[in-house]
């Protein structure tokens, strides 16, 4: 297992822990944190990313994580060596709106209504905005989902183009659902 | 004869020498061609398969991308059906970074491998190209996959090959045939040159046979010539006794005698004596010049009536010969010495065959049948006859059924060699006791014999001076005795020297007769060469008594042949100086 990447050493990690002194029910979410972290950590590299989204050419992908503490966490471990869009890989803790302005994806692990909040004030930015089924029905451009004890997602294409963003059709094809046609694309 | 001209066979044989080699060459080229061709064909067919498999692991890579990245299985293993659709896709499998196994398909030949953390390179063995591909995102390594693609239809493939092998082989073949096809013709060439050098070599042989065979013939005929001579010598040495002992008693009794009538008795036998001398003497130069066969036209019966004497001399008293022609003027073309020595032989043989005697006929008549164009001498005997044994080997050359000394066994031989010589042919009927009939059958001239010498007058006479020029004082007694009984007058000189001062000297000259061989200074010829270009309008008449070949004339002089008696000279001298 020399040659083995440091992504694929965090991943072993993950499911070290996911099985050393855990319950079955904490097993399940630390798992799914794991799944999820990692999912986070890719999807960046499914997206094409316009030259206006980064501040410079040494600026980092940054992966923001709003609310939910243990899935940064999570997101810290899969990501470190991560590189995305010839870029190395930041994740963030972000408490308020103001602190999305640099977000490339951006995850909603808070309360519905501070949802809708981070959504609108991402609408129209090159941010990748990922909601989850646990933390209410509320779409970003990416909704994660349980499916046969599997995570899954959604995918709002229209929203991730009106952040002129275009995902890749690989990633269209692994989703659950894709909504809106894409059309104006650029 | 010369050797047949075989000039262009050697280079051909120098270059089909090296046939077999080039023909061995161009097939081992054409083989190792072939052998090379498949292996490159083969080389490249394999690199093909291999970029095939790097090309689907590439295009798999890339489409298992978000499966591997998002783990769907599902959608994993649906791309890796989908790649399945390709009959020569075999074992695929998609792994993770860290090298487990995420979905795979298990082809005919068998299953992926179990983990793959790294690129591994193509490759090809057992009939299968493999090759991987890393699975990478947006430079985010996912994974790896792997393909396996199969080459195809070994069986294919195989038959393919053993095509161009079969192909290769019936050229290799091909070139064989063609190498061992020009081989035998180089060989057929060198026997036929062989044959050929074989063929002159053996013509070389049979002219030289030829000559030999010529020169044997012609000792032969010589030999068949002597034979005949000393079956007459005997008879005509009998003969030359009888004739002599008739002169030297003649001679005798005219000493002793006075009566008139008896001398001129005496005389007249002493003449007939001479007479038959001379007769023999010259059939005997005839025989003995040895001359090659020169054909002359010849009436047979004329010629067999000439020979009679010569014949009668052969016999014995208790033959008794008999000519009879139905044919007078039959002529043929012959060599004449060889038919009277033929007719000579036969006379011989029938004597011979007749001890107790007989008769002996000789007889000229047409050949009959279908030879129409032809004549038959036959000469038969009525003697013992011979057996059929001896009949057959007759014409062999030295057969013979006489005693040891009296016989050479080449009579017979000589007479079928002059009949076949002479275009015709010679047969031979007998019976033990009833006696042989040879029969020489010749081809007809359509020719005419030259016309005969007409015969001297008469009593021929002259006037005028002659001088004799002879050594031999009896001879010259006798000649001058003679000359001045034909009414010349006559000058005796001894030599040639003599008669050149004579005739420088003025005597009066008419006619100068003088002998040939003289001794000392000049020969007769060359006396007669002087005088003529001294008085080139004196007439000149030679004399010898050498064979030579019989000419009446010799270097443009008349030659008058010893022995002559007076009216022969009489005939000669006047014929010169008229």
């Amino acid at each position: 297992m020399a040659g083995v990447s440091p992504f694929a050493r965090c991943w072993i990690i993950a499911c070290a822990l996911a099985l050393v002194g855990q319950t079955p029910a904490h097993a399940q979410a630390a798992d799914e944190y794991a799944v999820k972290a990692v999912f986070l950590t890719r999807f960046g590299s499914f997206a094409d990313w316009p030259p206006a989204a980064f501040e410079s050419a040494a600026a980092p992908f940054n992966i923001c994580i709003a609310g939910s503490s243990s899935m940064a966490r999570s997101v810290e471990r899969s990501a470190r060596g991560a590189r995305i869009a010839g870029r190395g890989v930041a994740v963030r803790r972000v408490g308020s709106t103001s602190d999305i302005a640099s977000c490339h994806v951006l995850y909603l692990g808070a309360p519905r209504q501070t949802i809708d909040d981070y959504l609108r004030a991402a609408h129209g930015r090159p941010t990748l905005t990922v909601t989850d089924e646990r933390y209410g029905a509320t779409r970003g451009a990416i909704h994660f989902v349980v499916v046969n004890d599997r995570v899954r997602f959604h995918i709002d294409r229209d929203a991730a183009q009106q952040n002129h963003l275009n995902l890749s059709s690989r990633l269209l094809s692994i989703a659950l659902s894709v909504h809106g046609g894409g059309a104006g694309a650029p | 004869m010369s050797r047949l001209p075989i000039t262009s066979r050697l280079p051909i044989k120098t270059l089909w020498a090296h046939t077999p080699l080039l023909v061995l060459i161009t097939a081992l080229v054409l083989v190792f061609a072939g052998i090379a061709g498949a292996i490159l064909s083969e080389r490249d067919f394999r690199q093909q398969k291999k970029e095939q498999a790097e090309a689907h692991a590439r295009v798999l890579a890339a489409s298992v991308s978000g499966a591997l990245a998002f783990q769907d299985a599902a959608e994993a293993q649906y791309a890796v059906e989908a790649l399945g659709a390709n009959p020569d896709v075999g074992a695929v499998g998609v792994y993770a970074t860290n090298g487990a196994l995420f979905v795979r398909r298990v082809g005919e030949e068998g299953e992926p491998p179990a983990a793959l953390a790294q690129n591994l390179p193509a490759r090809f063995d057992d009939g299968f190209a493999s090759a991987s591909a890393p699975v990478v995102q947006d430079e985010t390594p996912l994974g790896w996959v792997y393909v396996r693609l199969s080459s195809g239809s070994t069986v294919a493939r195989w038959l393919r090959y053993i095509g161009v092998a079969l192909l290769l082989v019936m050229a290799a073949l091909m070139v064989i045939l063609i190498g061992e096809a020009q081989r035998a013709l180089g060989a057929a060439n060198a026997e036929l040159s062989r044959r050929a050098d074989e063929l002159a070599q053996s013509n070389q042989q049979l002219s030289s046979e030829i000559s030999e065979k010529r020169k044997a013939q012609n000792a032969l005929a010589q030999a068949q010539k002597m034979e005949a001579i000393g079956q007459l010598t005997g008879g005509v040495a009998h003969d030359f006794n009888n004739l002599l002992m008739v002169i030297s008693s003649g001679l005798r009794l005219l000493e002793t005698r006075d009566d008139e009538n008896k001398r001129a008795s005496i005389v007249a036998a002493m003449r007939q004596a001479v007479d038959r001398g001379a007769g023999l003497t010259k059939q005997l130069l005839a025989f003995s010049r040895r001359q090659k066969l020169t054909p002359e036209v010849i009436l047979v019966h004329e010629r067999i009536e000439n020979l009679r004497p010569l014949l009668e001399r052969s016999l014995r008293e208790d033959i008794a010969l008999h000519v009879r022609t139905s044919a007078p003027a039959a002529a043929v073309k012959v060599d004449p010495g060889q038919f009277d020595i033929a007719v000579l032989n036969l006379a011989v043989n029938a004597r011979d065959a007749m001890p107790g005697g007989g008769t002996l006929t000789i007889s000229v008549e047409a050949a009959g049948g279908d030879e129409a164009d032809a004549i038959a001498v036959r000469v038969a005997d009525t003697g013992q006859g011979m057996a059929p044994e001896v009949q057959a080997r007759a014409f062999d050359p030295f057969f013979t059924t006489k005693e040891v000394g009296k016989g050479t066994g080449l009579g017979l031989s000589q007479v079928y060699g002059f009949s076949m010589q002479s275009g015709g042919r010679s047969e031979i009927e007998s019976e033990p006791g009833r006696g042989t009939v040879v029969s020489l059958i010749l081809p007809l001239s359509a020719e005419t014999p030259p016309p005969r010498a007409e015969p001297a007058p008469e009593q021929a006479g002259g006037t005028g001076a002659v001088l004799v020029v002879e050594d031999d004082d009896s001879v010259a007694a006798m000649v001058c005795e003679m000359i001045a009984d034909l009414g010349y007058s006559v000058t005796r000189v001894p030599n040639a020297q003599e008669a050149l001062q004579q005739i420088e000297g003025g005597a009066p000259v008419d006619l100068m007769f003088s002998d040939i061989i003289m001794p000392g200074g000049l020969n007769g010829i060359e006396l007669a060469h002087e005088v003529r270009r001294r008085r080139p309008e004196l007439p000149i008449l030679l004399t010898t008594g050498y064979g030579g070949r019989g000419e009446t004339e010799v270097q443009g002089f008349k030659v008058l042949r010893k022995p002559y008696d007076r009216d022969e000279l009489g005939a000669a001298l006047a014929e010169v100086g008229a």
